[in-house]
């Protein structure tokens, strides 16, 4: 008989707990929650209350901390343990609230640490401020060679498609065009060594030379700024064509360059 | 050199005496050399709970005024080996008694057995005061109902200005199905307010009625739950490292299946 007493409370638990759970996402909020948020704050009340000279002990030694640093006026502070007030209008969590109002910044003796520490933080803001300069004209710098970068990246594309022209329409030329045209650095540089010879050779003036040297440190530059431009080319895979033929157009162009200032 | 632990709760009738009793007497079974000492002096319960009232000679206070001697006071228990109650008096009150004098007390007990249990009376007066002198160790007994919270976690504030440092908490009295349901707060509800350790969680049992009824503590009956729950934490006193089992919530198959069987697990 116990076994279908057991079986009966079986089946009809499994049904409440099928409602249960219908009814589980409606339900208002269960008397435990309600509790649990009663004690919470009740909780906190108590243990802020626990000793009647707690608040007054907290108020005199925050009042000493502040009284090194400003002048306040003693009768008019006010410390007080009270509650926030919630959207709804019930009382929240504890807060404490001090009202001090001040009269003077302090300028004796205690003043002497207060100078030390404010001089201390203005140095430390001067060098945060020189510290963002300095990064911000490092930033610039480097937006100014990415543009550069650009800049050449967008001449080296029209460059490539004046020399698929040149190709196309003027092969003969291609003989014409003198040896030292088609060139790799080494020789390149010894060309330059040539060049440079011979102007020495042809009584040359400093002017020219300086104008050369010039040239030469731009050239330089540019070298290196390509080597970069390879690499990200390289990475972008934007501009497909190879990097061989555009060092030598531009070695090309600056060597008409040169030949030209002769 | 023993332990002195002191059981104490705040709020009157959430279960010290039981637990002071059943703790000792599971301590005893153990194999250790347990003291119970009722301090509710003027309210003296724990002598009836454990069965003994009629054995009563000598109290507490005899012993302080020196009307006898410690050895005189002390009932040795006739079913647990090596247990014994020091009962508490009927006619004086707490105030009969300080705080040195009790602490003095409690050291020579402590010198004799391996566990002193004190039962605190409810109240943070002088009764409280004169418990928790000499004690080491300190277990707060609550139940899920909010007064008793809040009544411990004064209690819990007042220990902790003490030498006693981390009390440890028992929740009594738990009814799994009202948890469920959502109508009384669960054991990790009671942990988070009152921030600390957990010893322990005894569900409510008829069988504590009865077995008071008695006189004989809940832990002779096999299948008393709230029996296995106190012989779980007398376990975790000795040293063991074993995981709280809160009711309603055991693992394992069996005992989930027979929670759809039972009426109010």
């Amino acid at each position: 008989m116990a076994m279908f007493e057991n079986i009966g409370v079986f089946f009809k638990r499994f049904m409440q707990n099928d409602r249960k759970e219908l009814l589980a996402e409606n339900t208002v909020s269960q008397s435990k929650d309600t509790a649990k948020d009663r004690l919470h704050i009740v909780l906190m009340q108590d243990r802020a209350n626990v000793s009647a000279d707690f608040l007054e002990m907290m108020k005199e030694e925050i009042i000493e901390v502040i009284k090194k640093y400003i002048v306040v006026d003693e009768s008019k502070i006010d410390v007080r343990l009270t509650n926030e007030e919630n959207e709804d209008g019930s009382i929240g969590a504890p807060l404490l609230r001090a009202n001090i109002p001040i009269l003077n910044i302090r300028n004796d003796l205690k003043g002497e640490y207060m100078y030390n520490t404010v001089t201390h933080t203005i140095e430390n803001v001067k060098n945060d401020v020189e510290n963002e300069e300095d990064q911000e004209d490092q930033e610039t710098e480097q937006v100014k060679e990415e543009n550069l970068e650009e800049q050449e990246k967008t001449e080296t594309v029209e460059e490539n498609e004046n020399k698929e022209n040149q190709d196309n329409t003027v092969e003969a030329q291609v003989e014409d065009i003198p040896t030292e045209d088609v060139q790799t650095e080494d020789t390149q540089i010894e060309n330059s060594q040539e060049e440079y010879d011979d102007e020495l050779d042809d009584d040359v003036t400093f002017d020219d030379l300086l104008k050369a040297a010039e040239e030469e440190e731009e050239r330089m530059k540019k070298e290196s700024e390509e080597d970069n431009k390879k690499e990200n080319q390289k990475e972008e895979k934007k501009v497909t064509k190879k990097s061989n033929p555009n060092t030598t157009n531009k070695k090309r162009k600056k060597t008409s360059k040169t030949k030209k200032n002769k | 050199m023993g332990e002195v632990i002191v059981i104490t709760s705040g709020k009157g009738g959430v279960g010290k005496t039981t637990t002071t009793a059943n703790l000792g007497s599971a301590l005893a079974s153990a194999g250790k050399k347990v003291a119970l000492v009722d301090t509710d002096i003027g309210l003296r319960n724990l002598d009836i709970v454990m069965g003994l009232e009629n054995r009563i000679v000598f109290n507490l206070v005899d012993v302080i005024k020196e009307k006898c001697k410690l050895r005189q006071a002390l009932i040795k228990h006739k079913k647990f080996n090596d247990l014994y109650l020091l009962p508490a008096a009927q006619t004086e009150d707490k105030t009969t008694v300080t705080e040195e004098q009790m602490k003095n007390l409690i050291e020579k007990l402590k010198a004799e057995f391996d566990y002193v249990l004190i039962d605190c009376p409810a109240g943070i007066e002088q009764g409280f005061k004169n418990a928790i002198a000499g004690a080491d160790r300190a277990l707060v007994v609550t139940t899920a109902e909010i007064s008793s919270i809040r009544d411990a976690d004064r209690i819990i504030g007042l220990l902790e200005s003490s030498s006693i440092k981390n009390p440890e908490l028992i929740v009594n009295r738990l009814r799994p199905s009202m948890v469920r349901r959502g109508e009384m707060m669960d054991v990790d509800d009671i942990v988070d307010l009152l921030s600390i350790d957990l010893i322990g969680v005894v569900p409510d049992d008829e069988n504590i009625i009865i077995q008071t009824n008695k006189g004989e503590p809940v832990i002779t009956n096999k299948k008393a739950p709230s029996g296995k729950a106190y012989i779980e934490i007398s376990r975790r006193i000795l040293g063991e490292n074993i995981e709280v089992t809160v009711p309603g919530k055991e693992k394992g198959f069996f005992a989930k299946l027979k929670r759809l069987f039972k009426k109010d697990s």
